[in-house]
């Protein structure tokens, strides 16, 4: 069965790209593929604390992310795009991983096929 | 294991660019196709700085030469290859990453 990676580099909520790769991140898993989700670039506010997307309507992506581990799915989260943005590990929730660059394409060699969530936003 | 990463968007636009230099290593390949060919006419100062540094971690850089002829683009900094080079650089790699 071949593992794959969705890299997510978009934040929420101005583009429906975090949502849309979410939705496909839980498809992939839910047909029982190995899935493991990177949050690279502006895609670390996807687990931002504190979010209360309400006030825009919109639904909480980050409580969404969370509940990927009920499906065996692997966050990691980029530490350096985090250094980037000032934020640090009590700035995140959920259950993830930090890893930085060397540890990434470790991990890229581990996966057969990539996904990218990428959005301009 | 090396991948071969795929950019299709202008330097100025940079929808790809930081991820994807951020993640090539040494032995790796970046190709510009589309509107990513742009970047061999000219490129903000500090991605070309990203650039040089990879170059120096022996990322190789490749432009596709029919988007390049359409946009009467000329020279690039890196290898510049035909819709066939470009299948074999998919080949050769092992995972493509767009």
């Amino acid at each position: 069965m071949k593992r794959v990676m969705v890299l997510i580099n978009a934040a929420p909520y101005g583009t429906a790209t975090p949502a849309e790769a979410y939705r496909t991140v839980q498809g992939l898993a839910g047909m029982g593929i190995e899935t493991s989700c990177v949050l690279i670039g502006d895609g670390v506010f996807i687990l931002k604390k504190d979010q209360e997307p309400r006030e825009i309507d919109m639904q909480k992506l980050s409580d969404a992310y969370k509940a990927l581990s009920e499906f065996d799915v692997k966050i990691y989260v980029c530490s350096d795009s985090l250094k980037e943005r000032g934020l640090t590990l009590e700035d995140l929730e959920g259950p993830f991983e930090l890893v930085g660059c060397e540890e990434m394409n470790a991990l890229l060699d581990k996966h057969d096929c990539v996904l990218t969530f990428t959005s301009g936003g | 294991m090396a991948n071969l990463f795929i950019i299709s968007t202008s330097p100025f636009k940079r929808r790809e660019h930081n991820m994807h230099l951020y993640l090539a290593k040494e032995n790796d390949a970046v190709i510009f196709i589309q509107n990513g060919v742009y970047i061999a006419q000219g490129m903000p100062p500090d991605l070309k700085s990203i650039i040089e540094e990879k170059k120096k971690q022996k990322v190789k850089f490749y432009a596709l030469k029919e988007d390049m002829k359409a946009r009467g683009i000329k020279g690039f900094f890196g290898d510049i290859v035909d819709y066939d080079g470009f299948l074999e650089l998919i080949e050769t790699y092992d995972k493509v990453i767009h």
